[in-house]
């Protein structure tokens, strides 16, 4: 069990490395024993939230990911120094009004155990995920 | 026994770009056909130059000056004098470009993809029985263990495995830019046998010259000058539709005719 | 060009009816080749989509704003798009954003082919 451990994964801000985001979480969680669904829920939830780092954040800063393992559960923050953004947004099912980054919290929020996000201008944003290993 | 010296003239006339007007004014098939002919040798240092780059990599140099010199048969067809470079500027990427795809398809059809994609299917498949059987969703570790692969390449086709997924032939196949010899391998040959077949490779360049005239076109412009679907319908004056469909035949016919010499 | 880890296929199976499948992953790198694709498509005229994702491997919210961007598109031109086979994870996506009540999603691409037929794709 490779409980105890912390795998930090620093990408560029550029679209290409989302996916690089979420390989890492998927070979991470595997190491936990975490089963494929709750697999495929961390990948969409880092997903989401490099896609919107990437989004909020000059093309040459970084977003740094932080895996923390633990004995049944995975922590993932992704970090950025962008120029934050309001998570209180939500979208309406409204087809006319259908923002992009309010349905990536809506994602996040619906996969995920826990969500703690901290966002500012000055300093940029942090979303810290807390997905508990399925009981079996 | 004298010396030719080659008149101020003569060294002219035999410099590429002279060439090239002479190729462009030229009438007759056989004509055009000597005049590449000298604009090929005259750039087979250049072509030697640059496979040279990737001597190091696992594959023997002829073969590599082999695949730059139909990346300087593209050039030559492609290129515009009136675009003011030189063609050595020109053609040097397009060389390149040629041998890089070599690589590229070395390691792409052979070696990675199709354990990754087996595994891939076999990894799916596990994963819905077990989901039946342990009622949850199974842990990579568990598919492992059911597939007799290792956990980390389960987890590496389940990821990665899909990715490689040849295009199917019986819908249109694939708006792909990248297609190369290698690939029309693939499309021709068996997907569903488990042994390489080499020699398939082989029947199929022989393969090709049986085609009729206007399918064998399609296939050279589209896997061995690299050209898009749409590109090769200008060049043909034909619709992109009637190329998609043509190389469709013309698979379907390789495939055939590739069979009846195994058989 | 680099290599991206999607393809798309699209058949023109009409005046104004096209398929597109979507195969591999679609998030932020890859949506905007798709997005290209799609738009494509509806400037040539096909306003009818039936977008198949029997093959798309991971979609995310970025795919989603596509899909949407591309449905408000087609109904601009009086067409209609529909989602084909989404497998189990996509179709979770699909539920968590309640996108479920503003697509049609089929089970096969012949009952999607046939839906869009119903509002003014010409079949062939």
């Amino acid at each position: 069990m490779s409980a105890g451990h912390r795998v930090e994964l620093r990408i560029p801000s550029r679209a290409e490395f989302v996916s690089t985001a979420r390989l890492v979480v998927s070979s991470v969680a595997c190491r936990l024993d975490f089963g494929i669904d709750a697999i495929d829920d961390l990948k969409l939830a880092v997903g989401e939230a490099c896609t919107n780092a990437i989004k909020h954040s000059p093309a040459d800063s970084e977003i740094i990911i932080a895996y923390e393992l633990h004995p049944d559960h995975l922590i993932v923050e992704v970090v950025d120094h962008g120029r934050g953004f309001d998570p209180s947004a939500r979208p309406s099912v409204d087809i006319d009004e259908l923002p992009q980054s309010g349905l990536g919290l809506m994602v996040i929020e619906a996969v995920m155990d826990e969500v703690c996000f901290q966002s500012s201008p000055e300093q940029g944003t942090r979303v810290r995920m807390v997905k508990r290993r399925p009981t079996k | 026994m004298p010396r030719t010296k080659r008149t101020p003239q003569a060294a002219a006339d035999s410099h590429p770009d002279a060439i090239f007007q002479r190729l462009r004014r030229a009438r007759g098939p056989d004509q055009r056909a000597l005049l590449r002919e000298q604009l090929i040798m005259a750039h087979m240092k250049l072509v030697r130059f640059l496979a040279q780059k990737f001597a190091n990599r696992g594959e023997p140099l002829d073969d590599l000056v082999q695949v730059g010199t139909i990346g300087l048969i593209n050039a030559i067809d492609r290129f515009d004098t009136d675009r003011g470079i030189r063609f050595a500027t020109y053609a040097t990427p397009t060389i390149l470009g040629e041998i890089k795809r070599y690589f590229r398809d070395r390691g792409w059809a052979i070696k990675v993809p199709r354990k990754l994609q087996e595994i891939n299917l076999k990894a799916t498949r596990a994963a819905d029985a077990l989901v039946q059987r342990l009622d949850r969703a199974p842990t990579v570790a568990e598919i492992a263990a059911q597939i007799g692969e290792t956990e980390e390449e389960t987890l590496e086709a389940m990821e990665l495995g899909q990715h490689y997924e040849l295009a199917s032939l019986n819908g249109e196949v694939g708006s792909a830019e990248d297609e190369s010899p290698s690939v029309l391998g693939d499309y021709v040959g068996q997907r569903d046998s488990e042994t390489e077949d080499f020699g398939m490779r082989v029947r199929l360049e022989e393969a090709i010259p049986k085609l009729p005239e206007r399918e064998r076109s399609v296939i050279q412009l589209r896997f061995y000058a690299g050209m898009s679907q749409t590109d090769v319908a200008k060049k043909m004056g034909i619709s992109q539709m009637h190329v998609s469909r043509l190389q469709h035949k013309a698979i379907q016919r390789l495939k055939q005719l590739v069979r009846e010499v195994a058989e | 060009m680099e290599t991206m880890p999607i393809d798309i296929k699209i058949r023109k199976l009409g005046a104004n009816l096209a398929v597109v499948e979507l195969i591999g992953d679609c998030d932020l790198y890859t949506t905007p080749k798709a997005k290209q694709a799609i738009v494509e498509l509806i400037e040539q005229g096909y306003v009818f989509l039936a977008v198949v994702l029997e093959k798309t491997a991971y979609m995310d919210s970025t795919a989603l704003g596509m899909l949407v961007g591309s449905l408000k598109r087609v109904r601009e031109h009086k067409g209609d798009l529909a989602l084909v086979a989404p497998q189990p994870r996509v179709q979770r996506l699909l539920d968590i954003t309640r996108l479920t009540t503003v697509f049609d999603v089929s089970a096969t691409e012949e009952s999607a082919i046939e839906s869009l037929r119903q509002r003014g794709a010409k079949v062939p």
